[in-house]
């Protein structure tokens, strides 16, 4: 009995902190695994400090599959979040079925979409059937991130970095340095961040002319000479030993100096600022194939629906807030901005490093909207990296990953429920 | 004499194996304690040093206020819920279950024992989409109980129970209910009393599988407040990356010691619970 | 002893109801969250069930014949479910066989050796898969570094498909072995060291010691502690997910992982019940394989 009591007092005790009184509490959930998931917890606490009737609570949920595995189930069983972050590309398979709130004309208009202040494809992806559901904060997309100091050393000049295919192999090869034994201490160059080449290989699909789906989005059109080339780019730069022959991933090595360049999304820059002794620099996604391109995605601000609504008025604004406040976003986390008033602000110019990715901003390619989109990012990566892995041979990983896309272009995730 | 040189030689051998054991299996938790005691920045100078310095109860205190979702301490009060429920009602239902299968003879009863044993190792797959369906449709999905009412379905109490209630002599027993105490009274007040060594036992057993489960957890908690400590640590890994180690760390140090201590002062009961629990019936 | 009057209140002690009653609570759970649940499972497995779909329809065996298709994960997962099973589990048999043995002569500081050994079974998954992806990180972790300065390669560890399965392996074995090593301790203490005694005064080497005593007199346990494991590992799951995500590629993925993501990512649900009953057989065919064998030759 009294072990019980004991242990009901210690509920009621450290129940205190989480009941905030007189305060609309909203549950904001996101998937900021990397760097600028600290720059989100800051702003989080920037807007609770600035006002008296809201209080966010954000959650950093794992990214990817659990994350809108979390999300879906939590509409679906009624407790969800009252603000949340969906990519561009995975906003049909909450809007189709019904299960986001749609953005008020207010919040649209506050935010300048009316006035047409905001980038084209992120706020279209953002919308179904010509309703807004999700508002997008940031673009982020892929670029060249290269350690400047040793450029320098191997004699490459740092601030003329265009690569294309030929100086990118040369870079490489400059940089690459081997210790006595033969063992390799440092690597050129790195493709594989954040857990695969499959939004490089993405890139260079569109660089070499091809592209992912047919226009209809009924299927697959990935396994053409442009993607089999794509892939085998990174096949070849393998065999050449320029390139890791394991998945490991550039994070840790950049940062420590074990390797001069890799391609990174916006999102590492704080990550990367943060490591005292690294002089870097960005420049645009080197152009492999005859056009240009570099993969980008979007994080729209969607509201899920509830059975109520009465925490929407608090969710809209802090999306309002967010949406105003997207400079700060940018220059603390990396991102790029949605807003073309932002983008072109003198606050945002000042960043030098971000001037990379918008230079980009004309030529950027998203992955396919479709309901499907999380199980064909899932196991594009995993076919992909297969290849990388050797486990599968370029045209294998191709053909199995076609059967597999255009086998669940076909089925519907689930029909129209209420 | 030769045997007695050769007995010193084997008693050193086999000392020095297991200091290198010891070593090889306590490593690894005294370098999560150290790096959760260092400031993140040094989590990875070259060279590695163990001792901290300075050291540091900074990633602790992070790990319980954390603004990134995943409360540690708010889950560390679920997973005290769900087992102190758990225990609670496992006991009481399975000394009661334990009972007939230990003193009475009835139509039955050997496909009950034998439900009881063959259930014993049959594998989760076969219940976890129906179960989380299940707790879907009623809305129990997100609360203390989705947990603990598949883990009373398990028979491993009753069985352990029946076993140790076979070794309580009968003449108690038999003297009350000559004395007219009915089966339910005679149950209550000489049975279960003397099942108490089993009983701690189980509630050992109980309390590290239900604190330990993750798969099940993982799967039907999406609230970050209804989480318990395993599923709050995984969500806690990926809001701190590679480059907070310290805080990683603390996290999970902070998960392991509730059972570490726990086994620290139990560790006799565990290993005499094994023996009891009839592994040789 | 007199017969009171007959009542035939259901409560009285000459019901047959009584021992029910005393198993109703337990029978109640047992049945509500495993017999209901595995029939509906079956169920489920024959409809194109998903999770946000109103209407259902059976589909005969096409869920089950889907996991055949080539491409499919599901053979994939289960092979390397296979794999590491066949790695795991006799090594942790036999680590903790050993083990045992060796903590249970009488050597100073056993009680040290043996909490050291077995402490890390009380630790949940989650703990242990932070704290060795830490020390296993390939730049900045614990091992490569001593690796390094013992003039060892860095090791790839959860980066290259070979390395990745014995991460798992090495991983659950530092995690497990408490789970085998304390009940073949119990097992070792009980039995009765005149049995030794009278066997040395009779000749016997060691090895027969442990041959034709300590292994037949095991066997109970080898057989309750040997299909506990079996089945565990079958059930894998926290280390994979946590540590390697079931990669490289899908080298580590395993079928409870698959299982996962198919029905709970993918949310088909009815492919997920389909896999969780061929699982389901699998493990029980090698559970009763194992029980014949061992059982038959125990000694009681």
């Amino acid at each position: 009995m009294r072990r019980v009591l004991s242990v009901l007092l210690v509920v009621l005790l450290t129940m205190l902190p989480i009941v905030v009184y007189g305060k609309t509490v909203i549950d904001f959930w996101n998937l900021f695994t990397g760097p600028d998931g600290k720059i989100m917890e800051n702003m989080v606490k920037e807007f609770n400090a600035s006002q008296d009737e809201i209080e966010v609570r954000m959650q950093i949920l794992p990214w990817g599959d659990p994350y809108y595995n979390k999300l879906l189930l939590s509409i679906q069983t009624g407790t969800p979040p009252d603000v949340a972050i969906c990519h561009d590309w995975n906003l049909p398979i909450f809007a189709k079925y019904d299960r986001l709130f749609p953005m008020s004309p207010k919040t649209l208009e506050k935010g300048g979409v009316m006035k047409g202040d905001f980038m084209e494809y992120p706020l279209t992806a953002g919308k179904y059937k010509g309703v807004t559901y999700g508002l997008p904060l940031d673009v982020h997309p892929y670029a060249l991130y290269y350690n400047v100091d040793h450029l320098k050393a191997a004699g490459i000049d740092p601030n003329k970095v265009v690569l294309n295919k030929d100086n990118l192999i040369d870079a490489a090869k400059k940089l690459l340095v081997k210790d006595d034994k033969g063992q390799v201490v440092r690597w050129g160059f790195m493709p594989t961040m954040h857990g695969g080449i499959w939004r490089e290989w993405y890139t260079l699909l569109h660089q070499f002319g091809g592209t992912y789906l047919t226009k209809d989005q009924t299927k697959a059109a990935f396994n053409s000479e442009a993607g089999v080339r794509a892939l085998q780019f990174f096949v070849d730069l393998q065999n050449e030993g320029l390139i890791p022959p394991t998945m490991t991933d550039a994070a840790t090595p950049f940062r420590t100096g074990k390797c001069s360049m890799t391609i990174a999304g916006t999102w590492m820059i704080p990550g990367f600022e943060e490591q005292k002794d690294l002089n870097f620099a960005i420049t645009v996604f080197p152009q492999i194939g005859h056009k240009k391109a570099a993969w980008s995605a979007s994080h729209l601000l969607v509201l899920p629906k509830k059975k109520t609504r009465e925490k929407l008025e608090a969710a809209t604004k802090f999306i309002e807030w967010l949406t105003a406040n997207q400079i700060e976003w940018s220059a603390k986390a990396g991102h790029c901005p949605t807003r073309k008033s932002v983008i072109n602000s003198d606050a945002f110019k000042k960043l030098t490093k971000q001037q990379a990715f918008v230079a980009e901003l004309n030529y950027l390619v998203w992955q396919p909207h479709v309901e499907q989109a999380m199980s064909i990012e899932s196991r594009s990566g995993q076919e992909l990296n297969a290849v990388y892995n050797k486990q599968k041979t370029v045209v294998q990983a191709l053909k199995d990953l076609e059967t597999f896309v255009n086998d669940i272009l076909t089925r519907p995730i689930g029909e129209v429920g209420k | 004499m030769e045997s007695e040189v050769k007995y010193k030689v084997l008693y050193g051998l086999g000392f020095i194996f297991l200091i290198i054991l010891a070593i090889l299996w306590l490593v690894p938790i005294l370098w999560c304690l150290s790096t959760s005691l260092k400031l993140n920045e040094n989590t990875y100078t070259y060279p590695i040093t163990w001792i901290p310095n300075p050291a540091t109860i900074k990633n602790y205190i992070t790990v319980l206020t954390s603004g990134r979702g995943a409360n540690i301490g708010v889950a560390f009060i679920n997973s005290t819920m769900v087992s102190a429920i758990t225990i609670f009602l496992t006991l009481i239902i399975d000394s009661l279950a334990a009972y007939p299968l230990a003193r009475m003879e009835f139509k039955g009863k050997p496909i009950i024992f034998a439900i009881v044993i063959g259930s014993l190792f049959i594998p989760i797959y076969t219940v976890l989409v129906p179960r989380f369906m299940m707790f879907w449709k009623l809305s129990l999905l997100n609360t203390y109980w989705c947990l603990v009412f598949p883990a009373l379905a398990s028979s491993y109490g009753v069985f352990m129970l029946r076993q140790f209630m076979l070794s309580i002599p009968r003449e108690l027993e038999e003297a009350a209910l000559i004395d007219g105490c009915s089966r339910f009274r005679t149950f209550w007040t000489i049975i279960f009393p003397l099942t108490r060594p089993a009983l701690a036992t189980l509630s050992l057993f109980t309390f590290l599988s239900s604190w330990n489960d993750f798969l099940w957890p993982l799967l039907t908690l999406n609230d970050p407040t209804k989480m318990t400590l395993p599923v709050a640590l995984q969500l806690f890994r990926t809001a701190y990356g590679n480059w907070e180690m310290g805080t990683v760390m603390a996290a999970a140090f902070t998960g392991a010691a509730p059972t570490l201590i726990v086994y620290f002062f139990t560790q006799r009961m565990i290993v005499r619970g094994m023996l009891t629990s009839g592994l040789k019936g | 002893m007199q017969d009171r009057r007959r009542t035939l209140n259901i409560f009285s002690d000459r019901s047959p109801l009584v021992p029910w009653l005393f198993l109703a609570p337990f029978l109640l759970f047992f049945i509500f969250f495993m017999v209901y649940p595995m029939i509906q499972g079956l169920y489920i497995s024959f409809t194109n069930y998903t999770l946000l779909s109103e209407k259902v329809s059976t589909v005969g065996l096409r869920n089950y014949l889907n996991l055949l298709r080539p491409g499919d994960l599901f053979l994939i997962s289960l092979g390397n479910t296979f794999k590491y099973v066949g790695l795991a589990v006799p090594v942790l048999l036999g680590c903790g066989l050993l083990f045992a043995i060796i903590v249970n002569a009488p050597i100073k500081g056993r009680m040290f050796f043996r909490t050291a050994l077995s402490a890390p079974f009380v630790i949940n998954v989650a703990s242990i898969a932070l704290l060795w992806t830490w020390i296993l990180d390939r730049e900045i972790g614990m091992i490569n570094y001593y690796f390094m300065k013992l003039g060892l390669p860095k090791q790839e560890w959860i980066y290259h498909p070979f390395s990745a399965m014995m991460v798992i392996v090495m991983v659950s074995l530092w995690g497990r072995l408490g789970s085998v090593m304390l009940p073949f301790l119990a097992g070792l203490q009980d039995i009765p060291q005149e049995y030794y005694e009278a066997a040395i005064i009779d000749g016997a080497s060691k090895w027969n010691l442990f041959r034709y005593i300590t292994l037949p007199l095991l066997k109970p346990i080898l057989l309750f502690v040997g299909v506990s494991q079996l089945v565990a590992g079958f059930q894998i799951f926290g280390e994979v997910t946590m540590i390697t995500g079931g990669g490289p590629g899908y080298s580590t993925r395993v079928a409870m992982q698959h299982l996962y993501e198919v029905g709970f990512s993918w949310f088909r649900l009815g492919e997920a019940s389909a896999m969780s009953w061929i699982l389901f057989l699998i493990i029980m065919f090698f559970t009763i394989i194992q029980f014949r064998y061992l059982s038959g030759r125990v000694e009681y």
